[in-house]
């Protein structure tokens, strides 16, 4: 652990970059940086250079944890409080003495005979369940969800506080049942312990699902959960986030990160026009049928395929350009002869694969090349062992 | 610390942890325990890769806990619960980065790199780079790349980062959480960004070696 800074002096330019990453620039100057990513290479790769390191953080191991601890922790404040009473006891003079025990007597006595009556009588053997209950039970809405300020727009507007006609009934909706906000962590307990045996199964898998994710990603879990809860419109936020998040999960992958980008104005009027194109076209499920590209610069992996299996070993990056629901446009570094491959690329959610099929290949200037792709399928990595090792 | 009527109000509103903490204030055994459940995993990860040690992140989080209950009665909703409790934390921690500190200018003979630092990221990449030369890397090697990459950062920038990419703080939080002003924290986390950029990029690409200088004993 060093104490010593080090090392290498921050240009200008990755100052800027990386409060842009951070969120930390004004409006105009987040623009401005938009503008100079647009047409400045250099700057591009600096941000990605940047983007990939800090992302690599979240490879960091989820400490072990000993899930005793809340026990042992509030039996510990417990003997500090008892300590404390006895302290407070031995200065009061002696005359004083006996009103001020039946006052501390209150005040103390019964926390502490609370916190011995949680740990003693009431173990407590999943604590890190309890904590993260209203998290995991609404894990698949909360992964589908990038920012609560578009979920407070959303429900601003009346958007979403219905169910979206059409949409098949969920069957995670018994386990996202808004009940779980806003209990206290005995209520939690309770309410695992009163679940019949198909319900704890579901809550152990998605409980699994959890331990699974990066730490990041749980904490931004945590994060979204906490504000939900916190909010002054709670009870509509979770219907928005009941409706939006199966709404969002039943499109596809590239139309998903579509709407996880720019500010929920920019973004409202997308969604507007998808339900729309729903209600006009109940059997849409996305594609052909949306053909509106969006600029979106993200790292992709370009992993060859032969006779339809991937070559990890041939696996390269590039960068997209942007997107439509059928193609996308990616800048590369050289020329590569390729027919069709797979592109995976990062969402806070993970990692997305889709089947993809080369248009065109042409110079762009600066020793760049433009590829052109048609996104043919959306890929479930299960079908595709060799893509378990893909890592950003 | 100062706190206004209106400003205590609001965090009260937009915070449920506030909320629960002026329950624990009021003697709500319940509401303690709510929050040590809701953060015990959040402080406990941040320490540990603070300190480097699991069983010395447990004992202080521990230590954190019993500080939030015997504050109960003195505080006030001056700021998000988060940042109020991570500012304890930060302060624990620093304590015993300079307890350890003095240990090993006791106990270290010159020369002795103590286990961790850039002898120890060199060794590791070394190995790591032996074994898998490509950006396909295996997970668990990747994890101790990246973790010792962390521990070449100095102790502040570490926790700047742990709090800015694991709680999501803003710069104003982190801020006040350590001490600092935001315009500090903005410097320290792009130097922090910049530094594990430097290290981590070599082993990214290609596997290999990070290219990192050798560095004076850290104490």
């Amino acid at each position: 652990m060093s104490d010593d800074a080090s090392n290498a002096e921050p240009s200008a330019l990755e100052e800027r970059l990386v409060a842009y990453l951070d969120g930390e620039l004004s409006s105009g100057e987040q623009r401005r940086v938009e503008e100079l990513l647009a047409v400045d290479p250099r700057a591009r790769r600096a941000l990605q250079r940047l983007e990939h390191a800090w992302e690599s953080l979240g490879e960091l191991e989820t400490p072990d944890f000993d899930r005793t601890f809340a026990d042992s922790t509030i039996e510990m404040v417990a003997v500090a409080a008892g300590q404390e009473l006895q302290q407070s006891e031995a200065e009061v003079p002696r005359r004083r003495r006996r009103r001020w025990m039946i006052s501390a007597a209150c005040l103390l006595v019964a926390p502490v005979v609370g916190f011995l009556a949680v740990s003693w009588l009431r173990p407590n053997p999943n604590a890190a369940l309890i904590a993260d209950l209203p998290v995991v039970e609404n894990i698949d809405r909360y992964q589908c969800i990038d920012d609560v300020d578009l979920l407070r727009s959303l429900q601003a507007q009346g958007m979403f506080i219905e169910p979206v006609v059409g949409l098949p009934t969920s069957e995670a909706d018994a386990l996202a049942a808004p009940a779980v906000f806003g209990l206290s962590a005995g209520q939690r307990r309770e309410r695992i312990e009163a679940m019949g045996p198909e319900s704890r199964a579901e809550l152990a898998r998605r409980w699994e699902r959890f331990g699974r994710l990066p730490a990041e990603e749980q904490a931004r879990l945590r994060s979204i959960h906490e504000q939900i809860a916190g909010d002054a419109h709670a009870d509509q936020l979770r219907q928005v986030v009941n409706h939006y998040g199966h709404w969002v999960g039943t499109l596809p992958a590239y139309v998903r990160g579509e709407l996880s980008q720019g500010d929920p104005a920019e973004r409202i009027p997308r969604i507007r026009q998808l339900l729309r194109l729903r209600e006009d076209h109940p059997g849409l499920t996305g594609g052909p049928h949306v053909e509106s590209r969006v600029n979106m610069t993200v790292v992709v992996l370009v992993i060859p395929l032969r006779d339809r299996k991937p070559v990890v070993e041939g696996v390269f990056a590039a960068v997209s350009q942007d997107f439509s629901p059928s193609s996308a446009s990616l800048v590369l570094d050289e020329p590569r002869a390729l027919e069709e491959m797979i592109l995976g690329f990062c969402f806070q959610s993970g990692i997305h694969f889709v089947h993809a099929e080369v248009t065109h290949l042409n110079p762009m200037g600066a020793g760049f090349y433009h590829l052109g792709v048609n996104i043919t399928q959306v890929l479930e990595p299960a079908d595709y062992p060799e893509l378990e090792s893909i890592t950003f | 610390m100062v706190v206004s009527e209106s400003s205590a109000r609001r965090y009260a509103l937009r915070d449920p942890d506030v909320r629960l903490m002026l329950r624990v204030r009021d003697g709500s055994a319940e509401a303690f325990e709510e929050l040590v459940v809701r953060y015990q995993r959040r402080l406990v990860m941040i320490l540990r890769h603070q300190l480097g040690s699991q069983e010395v992140a447990e004992d202080l989080a521990q230590e954190v806990f019993l500080r939030v209950y015997k504050a109960r009665k003195r505080y006030v909703a001056g700021a998000k619960f988060s940042t109020w409790l991570f500012t304890i934390a930060n302060n624990l921690a620093a304590n015993a980065l300079r307890s350890k500190a003095r240990r090993r200018e006791v106990h270290l003979s010159p020369g002795d790199s103590g286990g961790m630092g850039v002898q120890t990221l060199e060794k590791l990449a070394l190995a790591a780079s032996g074994l898998m030369p490509t950006r396909l890397a295996d997970k668990a090697e990747m994890r101790d790349v990246v973790r010792v990459a962390l521990e070449v950062l100095n102790d502040r920038q570490r926790m700047a980062v742990l709090l800015n990419k694991f709680e999501g703080m803003s710069y104003a939080d982190i801020a006040e959480a350590m001490e600092m002003t935001p315009q500090a924290i903005k410097s320290l986390l792009c130097r922090a960004r910049v530094n594990l950029r430097e290290v981590l990029e070599p082993y990214l690409q290609d596997g290999s070696r990070p290219a990192v200088e050798e560095e004076d004993e850290e104490i």
